[in-house]
């Protein structure tokens, strides 16, 4: 079941984006545009640039050049748009960063109240409807180390959603889990892309991508090398390096 | 590993019981796990307590006494705080007057130096160059040359300070000459002290007025800040009991003037001797350095994930800081900064390389007028063992219940 995307609201404007690190180009200039209400899949080798870039609009590695735009506010120097920026875009990462010393109920509200300056019972009924909607409302008073890895990814995406993100970033959000344990995180996605998530995965489930990607950006060596639609990349890739990675993944 | 006190089983002891021979009875003792280790110990307990009443007996024919410690001390101390002493006073006074120059350099020097040591172990994580080279520099400077030739390189630096008669006074607000440093204090008529009593309740009442006030706009939306009210309550006290009181304050800028035979006269202030300042700085900044390298080794210990979660939910710097950062970081901080608070009070005793009448300085000068060297060392020793105690004491609860929290 897939939804509709506007085609003409866009949520990330990526012009360009260059970015080093020493001597190492790890961005070459990546341009992409991602619509409001899509779910974009990023693809590519290791190495090839796809944690770099999602981190770059987020603003947790700076870009040396081009442009990054984010519902139409410009990621640049002015640490107000970084603010707001940040305030509208979550992220989940491939480790969970959970807070280990504050409870599951006390890592999803801590950033509402602090920076959204909600009341704390406010707050919490915020956080039980998101563990409700994740599936563990049960173990909310729990501290992260007591939760196995499904639990814990998916307490770190009901944190990124307390701060009622408009576009949410995965970064191989199943990769540290357990095969057992990676259909509950896939599941509670594939649930947020139906509800109409603007979201940027990096990942490499192909059964999650097929299901409810809208389009495939291919990166190697720091570019985007191939784009397009679920159909076009399962059936019909056309260059080498696409094809060569899809043969080793699929 | 668990440590434990053995004791015998009572199972084993029926068992013995039960057997007829001796020689079963002795087999069954020999081979049980737990008399052996009951009988190795109790073998070593005695021999610990020969020991000690061997010792003691013959440190006792050494006159392990303190008797002369009441006699009248017949020695004057350039400083004392809190107790009026004089040469009049008993030995004993005398020395605990030292104890409390003690307590006094190490409690200051310990708030000192964690703060310092806070702000330089953040810093040598910046990013900002400046900050960044300024911590390092000071890290790798101080922390790599002898303390002592630290405390005694301050005494010499605030003894080049210019003579009284040319001090330098910043606009006239202090005085720094080589008598020692001065600054301005506020100070009041005699109801000062009971005023200053009634200030610290009420800033006490207003600070769990405030933490209330706070818990209750948790459950309600912002219609009051906390902050504004517990503040304003703080006011009225200090305005209220300041009347009650018919409080005069005056600020009490140190001044230099010269009497009748010519002689310059400081007056005023709050006094920095050089011998004060001179441990102190030294203590202060030594120790700094090494909590500014538990500081730094502690938080960078932590994933880099915590810093970019934190950052990528909106937390800015000063909340990542302390929400997710030092509350983590504190955990792996506590046990190594309890050994610099006891390196800080042991080092104190280099006081006596310039004459800041600290504890161990005291007892020298005793020993000097009455001899009785032997039982006055284990009097020191019992001190600085009673005051490390104490230290590790407050640390380790401290320490319990910032391991408390989360699993
Ligand atoms: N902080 C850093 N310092 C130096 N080099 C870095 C840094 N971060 C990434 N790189 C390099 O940049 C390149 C791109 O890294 P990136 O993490 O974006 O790759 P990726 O496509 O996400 O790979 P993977 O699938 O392994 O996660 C790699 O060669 C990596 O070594
Ligand atoms: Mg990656």
């Amino acid at each position: 079941m897939k939804k509709k995307v506007s085609k003409k609201k866009i949520s990330v404007e990526a012009k360009g984006i260059t970015k080093s690190f020493g001597d190492f180009q790890a961005l070459k200039g990546i341009t992409a545009n991602i619509y409001e209400g899509e779910v974009v899949v990023v693809l590519g080798p290791s190495g090839s640039g796809k944690s770099t870039f999602i981190r770059t609009i987020n603003g947790l590695e700076e870009h040396n050049s081009g442009e990054i735009t984010v519902n139409g506010i410009p990621l640049n120097d002015d640490v107000k748009n970084r603010d707001v920026i940040r305030g509208q875009v979550g992220m989940v990462f491939q480790q969970f960063n959970l807070f280990p010393h504050l409870s599951v109920l006390r890592n999803i509200t801590l950033a509402p109240q602090k920076v959204k300056k909600l009341s704390k019972s406010e707050s919490e009924e915020l956080a039980m409807s998101l563990l409700e909607r994740v599936g563990i409302p049960e173990q909310a008073e729990k501290y992260p180390a007591q939760l196995s890895g499904g639990q814990q990814q998916r307490v770190a995406i009901a944190r990124a959603l307390a701060m009622q993100p408009k576009i949410m970033l995965f970064d191989e959000p199943t990769s540290a889990l357990d095969p057992e344990m990676i259909k509950e995180v896939l599941d509670v996605m594939i649930e947020l892309a139906q509800s109409g998530m603007t979201m940027i995965c990096v990942t490499h489930e192909m059964g999650f991508a097929r299901e409810v990607a809208d389009r495939f950006l291919f990166f190697d060596e720091g570019l985007i090398v191939e784009e397009g639609t679920p159909d076009h990349f399962f059936n019909n890739p056309q260059e080498e390096r696409t094809k060569l990675f899809l043969s080793q993944i699929l | 590993m668990t440590l434990y006190v053995v004791t015998m089983p009572s199972s084993l002891f029926t068992q013995f019981k039960s057997e007829d021979s001796i020689k079963k009875k002795l087999s069954l003792l020999i081979r049980n796990r737990n008399f052996r280790r009951f009988f190795i110990q109790f073998v070593f307990g005695i021999f610990l307590l020969l020991l000690f009443f061997y010792v003691v007996d013959k440190a006792l024919n050494l006159e392990l006494g303190f008797g002369h410690l009441s006699s009248r001390a017949g020695f004057g101390l350039s400083h004392t705080f809190i107790i009026d002493y004089n040469s009049n006073d008993s030995r004993w006074m005398g020395y605990f007057a030292g104890v409390i120059n003690t307590i006094r350099v190490s409690l200051v020097g310990i708030v000192l130096a964690t703060i310092l040591g806070i702000f330089m172990g953040l810093a040598r994580l910046s990013p900002n160059f400046l900050i960044n080279k300024i911590s390092t520099g000071y890290v790798e400077f101080i922390r790599n040359t002898p303390l002592l030739v630290q405390i005694i390189f301050w005494q010499l630096l605030l003894l080049q300070l210019p003579h009284i008669s040319k001090a330098l006074t910043f606009g006239g607000l202090s005085v720094w000459s080589n008598r020692g440093i001065y600054l301005p204090i506020i100070s009041s008529n005699e109801n000062g002290s009971l005023w200053s009593l009634i200030l610290l309740l009420g800033l006490i009442i207003s600070l769990i007025l405030r933490s209330r006030l706070f818990k209750y706009k948790e459950e309600h939306v912002d219609l009051f800040s906390p902050n504004l009210i517990s503040f304003f309550t703080f006011v009225v006290i200090a305005i209220i009991s300041f009347f009650a009181l018919s409080m005069k304050l005056s600020f009490n800028v140190p001044e230099v003037n010269i009497n009748q035979h010519g002689t310059y006269i400081q007056s005023g202030g709050f006094a920095l001797t050089p011998q004060f300042a001179a441990i102190l700085f030294a203590l202060v900044l030594y120790t700094g350095t090494f909590i500014t390298e538990i500081v730094r080794g502690s938080i960078q210990s932590l994933p880099i994930g915590q810093t970019e979660a934190a950052m990528a939910l909106g937390l800015n710097t000063y909340q990542r800081i302390t929400l997710i950062i030092l509350p983590q970081a504190l955990r792996s901080i506590i046990p190594p900064l309890t050994n610099q608070y006891l390196n800080l009070t042991k080092n104190s005793s280099l006081s006596v390389a310039i004459a800041y009448p600290d504890l161990f300085m005291v007892s020298r000068t005793i020993m000097n007028n009455a001899g009785h060297a032997l039982p006055m060392f284990v009097l020191i020793l019992i001190t600085y063992l009673t005051l490390s105690l104490i230290i590790s004491l407050i640390m380790n609860i401290i320490n319990r219940r910032v391991t408390r929290i989360g699993a």
